[in-house]
Order: C-alpha cells, then sequence, then structure tokens
C-alpha cells in the first residue's frame, strides 16, 4: 500500500516538506531553548522576513539577496523588541506569551498600513528543476533541503563545540551562576533573541517564492513552528526529527486527502505526542541531547505562580 | 443616624469590605443599560448586542484564566461549538422552538463533552504546565479548519465549508435581542461576582497562585482544574449560540484564532481576575472598536495591539485591577480620619476535629512504615533504600549532610507516585502511587524548604483553605469565622500570626511565613507530620515557639518526621534520630546516642575515628 501511494516525487515531497518545516521551527527553537520563552510574534517575524524578500524582489536585485537581508531585517527588528518588550518581562513566562501575541498583531498591522493587505509574488532565485537521476524534481526545494541540513549543522556545532555555545548553555542551566563568573548574561540573552528573529526572518525569506505573501501570512507558521518546537522541546536533534517526521506525514496526509486536512497533521500529533511523551523528544536518545539547548529537568515554564496577579 | 454611626459606615464603605459600593455600580450598569437603547441610534443598540455576547464570553474566560489560571489560547473553539450547532439546528430542524432548544442544548452539550476530553487530557497526566495553551490551540485550529472543509468529506453538507453557514432561527427586533442579552449578562455577572467571592473561589485562586501547595493540602486540583474549564466552556457556548443567531451566521472564523485572541485581550485590558473589568472592557472594546475601524481599520489594530502590550508589561492586573489598587492605595489616607473597624475575619479555636488514631495510651504504636524506599533520577540515585519507623507520639528527626537525600525522602513519601521502588505502609494502608491530595487527606501533612505558599491569599484564607483539608466549600458563601485547632490557634496567637489575619501572605515576614507553613500544615490535623527545616531563618525567640508546640503535638498522639540542622534544636526535642548517608539510612537510635556517636562525627566532619 506504501509503496504504491508514495513515489520518488512524493518522498522527495516528504523530505522537502520537513526541511521547511525544521527552517520555519528554528529561530522559535533558539529562542525557547536558550530563553525558556515562546515567542508568539515568531510568524509575523517570519512575515516581516518575507515582506523583506518581496522588497529585493521589488527593486530587481538578485533573489538570492533576499536570505541576508531578511536576516538583517530580523536581527535589528529582534534587537528592538528585545530592548523595549522582552527585557521587562524575564521570569514572567506566560505575559511573554501575552506580549508577543500583541507584537504579532502590531506588526501584522504596520505591515498592513505600510505595503497594503494584497498577495505579493515573489520570484524564486532558482527555477526549473534539477535530474536527481531516479526523478527530476523542483530546484528551489532542493536547495531548501539542503539549507535546512547546512543550518541544522551550523546550529549542532554551534551549541555543542563552541565557546559560544557553552557560554550559552552555561546560562542556561544556572544564570546566577554564569553571571558571578563574569559572563553578561543579559547580553547573551539579546544576542539570542536577536538571531531567533533573524532566524525567522531568513525563513520568511526562504518562503516567499512559494507561499503566498501578505500580512496575516504568518499565522499557519507560527501554529506550525510552535507544534514541532513544543515536541522537540529541548534538543536541536529532536527539533530536526520531529521537523523531518511532521513534515513528511502532513505532505503524506495532504497527498492522500486535501491540504485542509494535511495542515491539520502536525496539530493532532504533537497533541498526542505530548500526551505520550510530556517532554516530547528530547526524552528519547538523540544525537544533540548532550548538547540539548536545554536541559531536560530543571527549568521547565513554571506554572503561573511566577507572574500570577499579585 | 449619629455622626459616629455614620462614620463608621463610612469606615465600613472604604474599607472595601461592604458590598454597596459594588452594587452601587452594578446598579449604575443597569441603569445605563436601560435607559441606553432610548438614547442611541439603532446601529450602537446592534453594536451593543455584539458587545454584552462578548462580554459573557470574557467572564467564561476570566473564571478559567484569572481565577484558576488556566490560560486556553483557543477558546474560540467552545464558542464557534455554540454557535455552529445552533444554526445546523436551525437548518435541519427549522426555527421552530424545537430547532432553538435542540440548538442551544446540543452547543452546550457539545461544548461541554470536548472541554471533558480536553480537559481530562490535559488535566490528568503529567504534561508540562503549557500543554494546556498548546492543546487548545490545537482544538480550535482543527474544528476551525473542519468547518472550513468544502470538499472530502460530507461534512460541509451541514456546516456550509469556507463560505459558513446561514441560518434564520428568529425574526426578533433588535431590541428583543438587546434585553435578552443584557439581562443574561448582568445575571451571569452576579452569578459569577458570586462565585469567585465565595469560599469555592478562594480556592480556585488557591489553584491559580500555587497548585502545587493545594495538592498537598488534600485538594483535588485536576478535578478543579476540569470543573472551572468545562463550565467556562458551557459559558462559552452559550455566547457562541447567541452570537451566531443573532448575526444568523456561522462561519468558520467563530472557531478561529481571531476569536480566541480577541477574548483574550479583552480579559487582559479590562482586568484579569477582576470579573467587572473584563465585562466592561468587552462592552467598551465593542462599541469603540467597530466605529474607529470602519474608517481606519489597519490603525485600530494597531492601537488595541499596542495597549494590549502596554498593559501587560506596565498594568498585568488590566485597567481595573489598576482602578481597585489605586482605590487600595488612598484607603489609608481615608482611614487615618475615621475609626479603626474591628477585622471581619476572625479566627475561631475549636477541638481537633480529625480523629486521632494513637492515643496517649497507645504512644509507640507505628502510625506509617516505610520500606525499602528508592528514588533515582536517571544514573543518580538519591535514595538507595530507606528503612524508617514512624511512631505515634514521637518526634523522629532525620538529620544528615547536604545531599544526602532528606528532602527527596519527604517528597516521595508526600507524592507517592514518585517513588522508584519501595512500600509506604500508612494506618496499615499500602500508599504507593497516589497523588500528594490522597496522601494528604489519609492524615499526611508536610510543610516545605523555605515556604511554599498562595501568595494573593490573606492569612486567613491560608489558614481556611488548610482547615477544609480538600473538600469543596460553599459555591455562594463566604466563610469570615474560620475554625482553627487549638494547636494552630495556639501557635498563631504566640507568633503574631493572629494579629494579621487579613495581610496578603505576600506582604509578610520571613518568621511570619514560616509560621504560617505550619500552621497550614497543622490545620490540615494530620496523624503524620513531616517537617522541612521549619525553623530555618526563625530567630531565637520564634525559634523556642516552635519546640514546645511540636513537643505537645506529639504528646497528642501525632508522629512528627523532623528534618534539620540545628543539632542543638534537635538534641533538645527529638526522641528518635536517624542518619541519612548517601541515601541510606546509616543509624536510628536515642539522640544522645546517635548525635555523640563516631559515624556522625566521620559524616559531617569527615575525622576517621
Amino acid at each position: 500500500m506504501l509503496a504504491v501511494v508514495i513515489n520518488a516525487d512524493q518522498a522527495l515531497n516528504m523530505l522537502s516538506q520537513g526541511a521547511l518545516l525544521f527552517i520555519l521551527a528554528s529561530g522559535l527553537a533558539v529562542i525557547f531553548g536558550l530563553m525558556n520563552i515562546i515567542n508568539f510574534a515568531h510568524g509575523s517575524l517570519i512575515m516581516v522576513g518575507a515582506y523583506a524578500g518581496a522588497e529585493v524582489a521589488a527593486h530587481h536585485l538578485s533573489s538570492w539577496l533576499a536570505i541576508p537581508i531578511g536576516f538583517a531585517v530580523g536581527v535589528a527588528l529582534g534587537f528592538v523588541v528585545e530592548v523595549v518588550l522582552i527585557r521587562r518581562l524575564y521570569g514572567r513566562p506566560w505575559d511573554t506569551i501575552l506580549a508577543t501575541i500583541g507584537l504579532g498583531l502590531i506588526l501584522i498591522a504596520v505591515v498592513s498600513i505600510v505595503f497594503g493587505r494584497e498577495n505579493k509574488y515573489v520570484g524564486t532565485p532558482l527555477s526549473g528543476e534539477w535530474n536527481l537521476g531516479f526523478d527530476r524534481y523542483s530546484s528551489y526545494r532542493l536547495f531548501l533541503v539542503i539549507f535546512a541540513a547546512a543550518l541544522f549543522a551550523s546550529l549542532w556545532f554551534v551549541t555543542n563545540k563552541t565557546r559560544l555555545g557553552l557560554v550559552a548553555r552555561a546560562v542556561i542551566a544556572n544564570e546566577t551562576l554564569a553571571a558571578t563568573h563574569g559572563i553578561d548574561s543579559r547580553a547573551v540573552r539579546r544576542w539570542t533573541f536577536m538571531v531567533g528573529a533573524g532566524l525567522a526572518g531568513v525563513a520568511g525569506a526562504l518562503v516567499a517564492p512559494i507561499g503566498s505573501v501578505q500580512p496575516n501570512m504568518g499565522q499557519d507558521y507560527l501554529v506550525d513552528a510552535f507544534m514541532v518546537v513544543m515536541v522537540a522541546y529541548s534538543s536541536v536533534g529532536g527539533l530536526l526529527l520531529a521537523a523531518l517526521l511532521f513534515g513528511a506525514a502532513e505532505s503524506w496526509v495532504t497527498f492522500l486527502t486535501t491540504p485542509i486536512v494535511g495542515s491539520v497533521t502536525i496539530i493532532v500529533l504533537t497533541a498526542i505526542t505530548l500526551r505520550v511523551l510530556p517532554q516530547g523528544f528530547s526524552a528519547l536518545a538523540l544525537p544533540g541531547r548532550d548538547g540539548a539547548l536545554r536541559p531536560r529537568s530543571g527549568r521547565d515554564l513554571p506554572t503561573p505562580p511566577e507572574d500570577a496577579v499579585r | 443616624m449619629t455622626a459616629d454611626a455614620a462614620r463608621l459606615r463610612l469606615g465600613r464603605l472604604v474599607a472595601a469590605r461592604s458590598l454597596a459600593p459594588k452594587l452601587g455600580l452594578l446598579g449604575v450598569g443597569v441603569v445605563a443599560m436601560a435607559i441606553a437603547p432610548s438614547l442611541v441610534s439603532t446601529h450602537y443598540e446592534d453594536l451593543l448586542v455584539q458587545s454584552f455576547i462578548y462580554a459573557i464570553f470574557a467572564i467564561s474566560f476570566d473564571l478559567l484564566w484569572g481565577y484558576t489560571g488556566v490560560l486556553s489560547l483557543g477558546h474560540s473553539a467552545f464558542f464557534g461549538v455554540g454557535g455552529y450547532v445552533i444554526g445546523v439546528s436551525a437548518t435541519q430542524l427549522g426555527h421552530g422552538t424545537e430547532g432553538i432548544a435542540i440548538g442551544i442544548a446540543g452547543g452546550v452539550a457539545g461544548a461541554v463533552i470536548l472541554a471533558l476530553a480536553v480537559g481530562w487530557v490535559a488535566f490528568y497526566s503529567r504534561v508540562t504546565p503549557i500543554y494546556i495553551a498548546v492543546i487548545t490551540l490545537s482544538l480550535a485550529l482543527v474544528l476551525s479548519r473542519l468547518a472550513a472543509l468544502t470538499s472530502f468529506t460530507a461534512l460541509s453538507d451541514y456546516t456550509g465549508g469556507y463560505n459558513g453557514l446561514s441560518f434564520i432561527l428568529t425574526s426578533w427586533p433588535i431590541t428583543s435581542w438587546y434585553w435578552l442579552c443584557g439581562i443574561a449578562l448582568v445575571v451571569l455577572t452576579v452569578l459569577a461576582l458570586v462565585l469567585v467571592r465565595s469560599d469555592f473561589g478562594r480556592v480556585l485562586i488557591g489553584v491559580r497562585d500555587n497548585e502545587r501547595r493545594l495538592a498537598y493540602l488534600g485538594y483535588d486540583v485536576p478535578r478543579l482544574k476540569l470543573t472551572v474549564f468545562t463550565l467556562s466552556a458551557a459559558i462559552a457556548a452559550l455566547a457562541g449560540a447567541a452570537y451566531a443567531s443573532y448575526l444568523d451566521f456561522a462561519s468558520p472564523d467563530l472557531l478561529g484564532l481571531t476569536v480566541a485572541t480577541n477574548v483574550l485581550i479583552i480579559v487582559s485590558i479590562g482586568g484579569r481576575g477582576t470579573i467587572i473589568g473584563p465585562v466592561v472592557g468587552a462592552i467598551i472594546i465593542g462599541l469603540v472598536g467597530p466605529t474607529v475601524s470602519d474608517r481606519w481599520p489597519e490603525y485600530w489594530q494597531l492601537v488595541l495591539g499596542a495597549l494590549f502590550v502596554a498593559i501587560v508589561i506596565f498594568l498585568p492586573r488590566g485597567l481595573w485591577g489598576a482602578i481597585t489598587d489605586g482605590a487600595k492605595t488612598l484607603r489609608p489616607l481615608l482611614r487615618r480620619a475615621l475609626p479603626a473597624e474591628q477585622p471581619r475575619t476572625r479566627l475561631v479555636p475549636t477541638e481537633w476535629t480529625q480523629p486521632r488514631r494513637a492515643r496517649a495510651a497507645e504512644h509507640g504504636a507505628s502510625l506509617a512504615r516505610f520500606v525499602n524506599l528508592r528514588k533515582s533520577f536517571g544514573s543518580l540515585h538519591v535514595l538507595r533504600g530507606v528503612d524508617l519507623d514512624v511512631r505515634g507520639g514521637e518526634i523522629l528527626c532525620v538529620i544528615g549532610p547536604n545531599g544526602a537525600g532528606k528532602s527527596t525522602l519527604i517528597n516521595v513519601v508526600t507524592d507517592s507516585r514518585e517513588l522508584s521502588d519501595g512500600e509506604i505502609v500508612f494506618d496499615g494502608q499500602r500508599s504507593v502511587g497516589l497523588p500528594p491530595a490522597r496522601i494528604a487527606r489519609r492524615g499526611v501533612g508536610r510543610t516545605f524548604q523555605g515556604t511554599n505558599l498562595m501568595e494573593t491569599y490573606t492569612v486567613g484564607d491560608s489558614l481556611f483553605i488548610a482547615g477544609r483539608r480538600g473538600s469543596i466549600p460553599s459555591l455562594w458563601r463566604r466563610t469570615h469565622d474560620i475554625p482553627l485547632n487549638e494547636e494552630v490557634a495556639t501557635l498563631d496567637a504566640a507568633t503574631g500570626l493572629a494579629d494579621v489575619v487579613d495581610v496578603r501572605v505576600s506582604d509578610l515576614s520571613h518568621g511570619k511565613r514560616q509560621a504560617l507553613e505550619l500552621s497550614m500544615a497543622l490545620a490540615l490535623e494530620p496523624q503524620v507530620l513531616l517537617l522541612d527545616e521549619p525553623t530555618a531563618g526563625l530567630t531565637d525567640e520564634e525559634r523556642s515557639i516552635v519546640g514546645p508546640l511540636l513537643r505537645e503535638l506529639a504528646a497528642r498522639g501525632i508522629g512528627i518526621v523532623l528534618v534539620e540542622h540545628d543539632l542543638d534544636f534537635v538534641r533538645a526535642i527529638t526522641d528518635r534520630v536517624a542518619v541519612l548517608h548517601q541515601g541510606r539510612v546509616e543509624v536510628v537510635g536515642p539522640v544522645e546516642e546517635v548525635v555523640g556517636s563516631p559515624l556522625v562525627r566521620e559524616i559531617y566532619l569527615g575525622v576517621k575515628s
């Protein structure tokens, strides 16, 4: 049955969908993993990155430029948001959820005011298909697979093999202790948020050519990214596994039924997975677990008392 | 009325103990509601009807989030289910009484079933706290996407798919809707206010503040959450049914994230945990929003978003919360001019009501037995087989260096789901795999290292809730005379807690917090009491109260397990001492024997003898 349903094209669809999901979720995962903050403005940051890509296209620049520009716009926006908003809410994770939901709405409103609500079309930097020997497949979607692999490798390398990753992990494990060892934990948090926002911008620039670009486009991406990050919980390896599995499942269900039913797949799988494995995939032994973005025990999202109404 | 009597009345008003200001406010609201239709155009009357419905939805959300602390990111699911079911009922059964009755009942039933299912999955498992947000969000998304399905299944024959479902249920004029929704809103507001001010409301606030501690006081927290979640879903479904039948239209948007976010924003801006704030907020936003956004739609979204963010950062209790907090800071100024009033909350000493199983005659009888208790975190073995016997009428002190597993021992005994292996027999009953609430109800009380309290409670609230031992109190009455057993009364009188019954826990000094911690454990009237460093941070004077009190409790047949570092304190009050070292009980015996033993010196000082 499976053999009949999955041909080479479909297999590549499943792979590239997983890769795309990994790219979309990575910025959210970095912020959640290192700061224990769920950034609900992630979808709107993706949207802003996509508009950056659209502006590049509108100025007839090379489409490849969209990627670094998306990153730069995300980082800059991340800096402003961290200073104005996130910094004031450290230790109030539930209020951070609310504030970032509000931020998302603000970004949607601003983009609607500046660029209007209509769809924008953005060209791909790579058109046509590549011949893989066994199949011909969209070159841009294959590029996304390569990009996701590179992104995974860099994230894994930075968190596990560099001094930067070590410092960041020290701050997560015990911020006070890290600060007494001369680590500027505020700077670590600020940079983490900026990088996370930058990755959202890159994701936006990368999806712009294959999706519709309009102010509300981020909502569905946010939901998918949020679900995958909840399942991955704290490890880079877990994020890759969750993205590949769920992306493949979504693609397969879409193929069998309709895109709407397909879009529900990730949500349903997440609700079930988290019920069975409260710590998500980080409870499994996965590559990157020892260099987890976040230690498994300890700093879970606290229950409301921390920022309960006083 | 004499001048004194008038001043006393005024004093009570200012002290906010009188209901008069709230009733007055409600009266103003009702009068405004009654005269509004004759003052405003049909356009605004229409907006008011929608605002009233949204206000009812906001009440349902505030009960759940503002009071119980459960954040549902997809509350629109229940709103939309109410709307769709009445729509389907109207199109399939016609718009007679049958269609309306089945539509409303079906919508509420549907929401209740969904809430029970989702709540059971979310509250009755050891998932992360964020899970309820994930699963409610998922529910709303799944339902709104299924409702938008136009192909693939026959579902769209009923739901109308992407374009929504138009139906006609009533042909009432707007004014009828105005009165129907207005009266429903007033009734629900009053009911909600009574509920949250009742003793039951106090329990809900405890869930929000510190659900873990509430569980250790014997409360079935998952059931409380499930109850409120289901109630909230039912009210949301009613609001949704009213909304859809007022507009004669149900669309996938009713179930979607925009509606879910709107109610979150309304309740945040109005003031979570205040009921009145969300109601007023829903009406104001419901009037201003459409008026402004007709002309400048994007700018209204911008302003609303910015206001929401600002409120979350600077006024977490919302606008209504800020107003009442402001009134509170003014109150002392006014009070100086007014006569002091007796506190309304009183502690009423009573007998110890729970049966004491080990009577004085049976002192020394075993109350609890711990056999081979083991606890591991991965490859780290914290408890490696602890055997202890807790006897009625004695104080058993557990000492040991840091990391010996003393707190872990208390944790696994009071939450035996955490136990990796071993056997706990309490009062002849095997107690393994039980959650904290069940163990607390079997008569095991505990305190926490440091303190672990409900911060927005008053001292009186804390003692009342602890004294209820997990039984669900009245849904409408509020108890002001708090029954308290003699031991707690003595402790509270000696430590000065009795003088601050109306003070918020977050404003207490460290010594009083420790005293409250111990009082709450005692108010449970336990047979076995586990104390985790109850004298840490206390002054010598305060300490000199605790020692004799513990002796007194022991003399009444309670078995006490005390984790303590202060060896002088241990010497003074303990019968037996157990030395815990690297997860094992190395030695148990009378205090002088153990404290002076070479083993203790070796463990504590590293001296080989």
